[in-house]
């Protein structure tokens, strides 16, 4: 295909060059250009997994998306509102009375940073780590929609998810694995939607390793490993196999297209072991399993889950997800958030530690968000309903400020009013902590060049460390 | 075309784009500003603007940002990505003001105005955003409409015979001229023929998708006579294998899925009839314009037999299997239909993409949004009738719709059923009032009880009543008809208004419906009582349509050589790739013209040409100069796709079935429902051995044997499909039960065959799977996979111990061997 290629232009010509090809506005399409049908240069084989280089200095080689499905309730985790709880039991503003939190918020760390009893590891152990944006808006307060959403920046249309275009623009560090797990998602809600590929390659699309509330503990990745052959008689038909591919090779002289069989299944053949190796926990010192929680009643499927990601991003998968069930409050707010913490904080604070222990900290971007917040008033007694208008998350890692908190939202927490940040800036500031620049990040799909964040987003560089 | 008639079609549409200006300034009000309004304009804003916007929203902006420009009054109220920035007299309509404000967007970027500042905009915006500013066009278009219009895919292919050549003992056919003086041209040798293993198998892998039988291969290879292959190719069109193949490249343009996609993802369990519809048109070799019509406008067609009425009306499921948000509001929801049925249509068949139009003019080619909401009227007067369950919780289902009985009866059946479902509620709610009539009078203290006996014996007897009539209703329950999806005109025929940014809040002028200027000159006249689809698909296939059938020949050349003469096959707009023969296109264009539109007869002469049968030889000298082999100096290999690759597992194995399933679909055996969360999505995992174009379509949920090899996504027009080359490939294909299940059965048919000929059953395995003998080397390398092997197994049962394995699976892994190896996935 012809590709056009700009990066060897100085930028005069190359400004020239988006002139008089009457682009204007949003069509810097190199990417996209050059990566349809990736292998269809004849000459040499590419892998469109291999490492690609990013527009700038990346602040983090990789992410781990920590998904609490369902809403966290800001209120609850780490967006203190001592005037909701002076004012608990009046009117609120919108159909309900305003619900004070149960839990009790405290000052942590030399930041100073407020953490609700929820999150005791977190705030004790890793507090002034933590990137917390209280100001998040999202545009639909509805599961169905704002998951898909959060996973895919849109929910009007089927598009690639945010660990698809990682991805794709950045390749994977490590062939032995695939670059983009997602542990756990759910099946419905946008169900593989949210980790698929849409109109790019079908290779960008996460591997998915079980099924959003089942045990991780049995769970392996489909057709990666069969009973058929023992293993000596496999080795014997790996060799068979290559040996007939690199004679018609040898026939056909030039062929990209067998250069990129008799790769891939040398990579198959290497993800077979490394993939279950990895996820082998056993190799892990009991003084690790401990700290995550593993075998212990509340963390031990969470826990299982979050070393494993630490084990993955040691490995260099670039983009890793987790999710974690029922964060959906509307009732019994109490109790079930309580579980949740004890499920959670756990497990979170050790792949902190583990991260910060093994040098992985710095260039590992860990995100730990719902796809929309709650709102301060009380539904059903104990409970609370969604929020699309103010949701707080936070950020660890690679490139995010330290002990920072970002945006506030108004003295009972119904919306972000200072500093708010959109579901689409977090899209481009993640990109651009992976050293991508989200307008430039695109691929060309039925005549258009097609962006993660569409025609929205902005970095938000005041989170940038 | 002539120069004058060029001229004069660029003339009517220069008066097209002027003529649209006044559609978005509001006009009249802009004489009526009083001085000292303009004056507080000039004063307060205009200076602001200058000093802090225009640097990114002006004309000469370096890059424009958001696509808003505000040196202009037009500019402010069309606004940009975001929407108008200036609503005259509604200040908290106006984005601007809440971008200045820091509510939304934030701008100026770097600080925020002095609160003054901003409190002056919105008095300006209250006094109606009085600004005498009309320097600037309403929307600098990217192109000029002329320079956009010359565009070569928008001019009538040009009448051309095919050149004279050099060498012209070469060519045997026209196409062959038009190649081979392209490749003079570029100093290019064509390579050899292909050996007519490689061609047989090429020939079937093109026209079925399942490769040759062995006996076959011996035949034509033996077959002496000139028109041997010609022979070949008439009897593989002549096979329903035809259309099962090449419908499901339609089916990937015409996005074809069983279910909703979305959050609720419904069912379509009648959606199959429209993918056996498209398969059984490609066998019958209907015209193409025909196919084209039925597809836009069947309901509308005249018909001579119910069969005929019925095939027409699901070929409508054209425009009613796109996915949907069953959730949406009722707005969005009308407008996504739409733009889904624009969609598809501009793409398929134009290869046009006018979505973008939905918001602003079309970025690149010259279709406006006037012309987009000009076909929005016609497919606002037409209803989508997909079914879908109505349904309550957790299937909720905000719209059902109705489908199209087929049949003499199916009319009369379905008012049946409709009657018998209506009397059935109504039965189940009478019995449910009077079981709460017993309930309640059975839970009163007894002393009361007494009181009420002769009413509680009443409410009895009711209750027996009603469910002895609700069993006699069962008894009487009438027959469901079949069911299409498709569409018919809509209740109300309307135009309908330009959406400002697309959103459907925002009303601009109303648009008569109508067609795009840009391919075809004439434009249809739609009478007051119709929708216009009829006439929209007699437009497409119009002889003045300088696409529709470029587009279609584009198509079957890019699956017949791999590469299609335009590239980019869904895009012939100025984003698209240019065509490396366009005279070739042209005359292919004509010709299927000339053919009464004929597919197979394209396919044939495309086939029957000297360059279709090169080899894909290397040449290094060739090759040097055009490496992606553009100008077809041999044959290109090409990897089979998804669907060929597991049909052709069942073909060795000899357990692909032929045919359709006669439940139609797995899908249609689920029902309707809401996938996952009433329908168990492993449901879907189908373990039967039909052909995968029968494999069902949930959106979202494709097969993964056929996912894994880059097969379409059901929710996206893919006229090219991305091919991956990647481990999970091999993953899938060492280790999926379904692969060494067909590796099982194949070295059963091995052993069938030759029972304990291991030569022989290696020469098979090679024919079964490759369509060739081995040559030496590679039997003798089979030889020593297999027999050290066998032998130790052999060895193991003399001396009675237990071997490890044993010889029926030594011979799989020796066919899954073969599977996984790259010739098996590749044509050459």
């Amino acid at each position: 295909m012809e590709s056009v290629k700009l990066d060897g232009l100085s930028g005069a010509s190359r400004r020239q060059w988006l002139r008089t090809s009457a682009a204007g506005f949003g069509s810097l399409a190199l990417a996209g250009l050059v990566a349809r049908n990736v292998e269809s240069s004849t000459d040499s084989y590419r892998d469109p997994l291999a490492p690609k280089a990013p527009h700038f200095a990346p602040r983090a080689k990789r992410v781990i998306m920590l998904f609490m499905d369902g809403g966290p309730s800001q209120m609850d985790t780490f967006d203190y509102k001592p005037q909701l709880q002076k004012d608990h039991g009046s009117k609120g503003r919108l159909k309900s009375t305003l619900y004070g939190s149960p839990w009790k918020f405290e000052r942590h760390g030399q930041s100073g940073l407020w953490v609700s009893e929820l999150f005791p590891e977190i705030a004790k152990r890793h507090i002034d780590s933590l990137c917390i944006v209280k100001s998040m808006h999202t545009d639909t307060a509805a599961h169905p929609t704002a998951v898909p959403f959060f996973h895919t920046g849109s929910f009007q249309f089927t598009r690639p998810s945010l660990g698809a275009w990682a991805l794709y623009g950045l390749g994977t560090e490590n062939t032995d694995l695939p670059g983009f797990i997602t542990v756990n998602p759910s099946k419905i809600l946008g169900g593989p939607q949210n980790y698929g590929s849409a109109f790019l390659p079908a290779c960008y699309q996460g591997t998915r390793i079980g099924w959003m509330g089942e045990p991780i503990k049995n769970v392996a990745v489909r057709d990666l490993q069969s009973d058929f052959l023992e293993e000596s008689i496999r080795r014997e038909q790996l060799a068979f196999i290559q040996s007939n591919n690199r004679e018609l090779l040898a026939r056909q002289q030039v062929d990209a297209q067998i250069e990129g069989v008799i790769n891939s299944l040398e990579l198959g053949r290497r993800m077979q072991d490394s993939v279950p190796e990895t996820m082998d926990l056993s190799q892990e010192s009991l003084a690790t399993l401990d700290m995550y929680g593993v075998d212990k009643k509340d963390t031990d499927n969470f826990g299982r889950m979050c070393l494993t990601a630490r084990r993955f991003a040691e490995a260099g998968v670039r983009f890793i997800q987790l999710t974690h069930t029922d964060w959906d409050q509307h009732r019994k707010l109490t109790s079930t958030l309580e579980q949740n913490g004890r499920e959670t904080d756990g497990p979170i604070a050790a792949l902190l530690t583990d991260l910060k222990q093994r040098g992985l900290y710095e260039d590992t971007l860990v995100i730990w968000s719902g796809e929309f917040g709650r709102l301060p008033e009380s539904e059903n007694g104990d409970g609370r309903t969604h929020n699309a208008d103010g949701f707080t998350l936070w950020m660890a890692g690679g490139g995010v400020k330290q002990g920072f908190s970002y945006g506030e939202t108004d003295e009972y927490g119904y919306e972000g009013i200072e500093n708010r940040v959109h579901l689409h800036d977090l899209h481009a500031t993640i990109l651009h902590l992976l050293g991508m620049d989200h307008k430039r990040l695109t691929y060309r799909y039925s005549g258009r060049d097609f962006r993660l964040t569409d025609v929205h987003g902005r970095v938000v560089h005041d989170l940038l460390a | 075309m002539p120069k004058k008639i060029l001229c004069a079609r660029l003339a009517t549409l220069m008066l097209c784009f002027l003529g649209r200006l006044p559609l978005v300034v509001s006009g009249a009000e802009t004489e009526n500003w009083t001085p000292k309004q303009i004056e507080y304009f000039e004063k307060h804003i205009r200076p602001v603007l200058i000093e802090r916007c225009y640097e990114c929203h002006a004309e000469g902006a370096e890059s424009l940002k958001g696509n808003l420009r505000v040196d202009h009054r037009d500019g402010l109220l069309l606004g940009g990505d975001s929407g108008a920035a200036v609503v005259p007299g509604n200040a908290e309509a106006s984005l601007i003001l809440k971008s200045l404000r820091y509510e939304d967007l934030e701008m100026p970027p770097e600080e925020k105005l002095p609160d003054e500042v901003i409190a002056r905009f919105e008095r300006w915006i209250r006094m109606g955003a009085p600004d005498p500013r009309k320097l600037s066009p309403l929307k600098t278009p990217e192109r000029q409409p002329a320079e956009a219009l010359a565009f070569w895919s928008f001019q009538p292919p040009m009448p051309v015979s095919p050149p004279s050549l050099q060498e012209s003992a070469w060519a045997i056919s026209e196409i062959d001229h038009f190649v081979k003086a392209k490749l003079e041209a570029e100093g290019l040798k064509p390579v050899a023929d292909a050996d007519p293993q490689a061609l047989i198998r090429r020939a079937y892998f093109d026209l079925w998708g399942v490769p040759p039988e062995p006996a076959a291969i011996e035949q034509f290879v033996k077959d002496p006579s000139p028109d041997a292959f010609a022979k070949i190719v008439d009897q593989l069109l002549e096979s329903p294998h035809f259309g099962e193949r090449w419908g499901r490249h339609w089916l990937d343009v015409a996005r074809y899925g069983e279910s909703t996609g979305n959050e609720r993802n419904f069912l379509y369990p009648h959606a199959w009839r429209y993918r056996d519809y498209v398969i059984n048109a490609f066998n019958k070799d209907k015209p193409y314009d025909q196919f084209v019509t039925e597809q836009i406008a069947g309901d509308l067609l005249g018909f001579e037999s119910q069969a005929q009425r019925d095939e027409q009306h699901i070929a409508t499921g054209f425009l009613a299997i796109g996915s949907r948000n069953l959730l949406g509001g009722d707005t969005p929801f009308v407008f996504d239909t739409i733009d889904d049925q624009i969609n598809v249509t501009t793409q398929a068949f134009l290869g046009m993409t006018v979505s973008c139009a939905r918001c602003h003019d079309h970025k690149f080619d010259p279709v406006s949004t006037e012309e987009y909401y000009a076909l929005a009227g016609i497919f606002m007067s037409t209803e989508a009738l997909y079914g879908t369950k109505p349904g309550t919780g957790n299937g909720v289902n905000r719209h059902p719709s109705d489908l199209i009985p087929l049949g003499e009866a199916g009319l009369e059946q379905h008012q049946a059923v409709e009657v018998y479902d209506k009397k059935f509620a109504d039965l189940q709610k009478e019995l449910e009032k009077v079981e709460n009539v017993v309930k309640k009078l059975t839970a009163l203290p007894e002393a009361k009880l007494a009181e009420k006996q002769s009413e509680l014996d009443n409410a009895k007897e009711e209750v027996r009543r009603v469910k002895a009539e609700i069993e006699e209703l069962k008894r009487q329950q009438p027959p469901m008809p079949a069911y299409a999806m498709g569409v018919r005109e809509a209740k109300k025929i309307t135009d309908t208004e330009v959406r400002l940014s697309g959103e459907a809040g925002k009303k601009g002028a109303v648009v008569p419906r109508g067609v795009l200027a840009c391919c075809a000159q004439t434009k249809p006249e739609i009478p007051q009582n119709a929708s216009g689809r009829l006439e929209l698909a007699r437009w497409l296939v119009n002889a003045d349509n300088t696409l529709t059938a470029r587009v279609m020949v584009n198509r079957i050349w890019h699956h017949l050589m791999g590469r299609g003469i335009v590239p980019s096959v869904d895009n012939f707009g100025h984003n698209g790739q240019m065509p490396t023969h366009p005279e070739l296109l042209d005359w292919l264009a004509t010709e299927f013209r000339n053919d009464n539109w004929s597919i197979k007869q394209l396919i044939r002469r495309i086939m029957l040409s000297r360059t279709y049968q090169l080899s894909t030889v290397h040449n290094a000298d060739n090759f040097e100069r055009d490496p992606d082999n553009k100008f077809l100096w041999r044959a290109s290999p090409k990897r089979l796709d998804a669907e060929a690759i597991r049909d052709a597992l069942l073909a060795a194995s000899g357990s692909l079935r032929t045919g359709a399933p006669d439940f139609g679909s797995v899908i249609a055996k689920l029902g309707d429902g809401c996938l996952v969360r009433q329908i168990d999505a492993e449901k879907l995992d189908a373990h039967d051995d039909y052909r995968s174009v029968y494999l069902p379509v949930a959106r979202f949920f494709e097969p993964e044997s056929l996912q894994v090899f880059d097969a379409a996504s059901a929710s996206l027009v893919m006229g090219d499909r991305p091919e991956t080359n990647v481990p999970a490939q091999m993953l899938y294909l060492l280790n999926n039960a379904f692969v060494i299940q067909q590796a099982r059965v194949t070295a059963e048919r091995l052993e069938h065959c030759s029972p304990g000929n291991t030569e022989e059953k290696i020469r098979l395995a090679y024919q079964l799977i490759l369509s060739r003998r081995p040559t030496q080397s590679e039997l003798e390398r089979a030889v020593a996979y297999v027999q050290p092997k066998q032998d130790a197994v052999d060895a193991a049962s003399t001396a009675k111990t237990d071997p490890n394995h044993d010889n029926a699976e030594i011979w799989a892994s020796f066919v899954q061997a073969l599977f996984a190896g790259a010739e098996f996935r590749f044509v050459y």
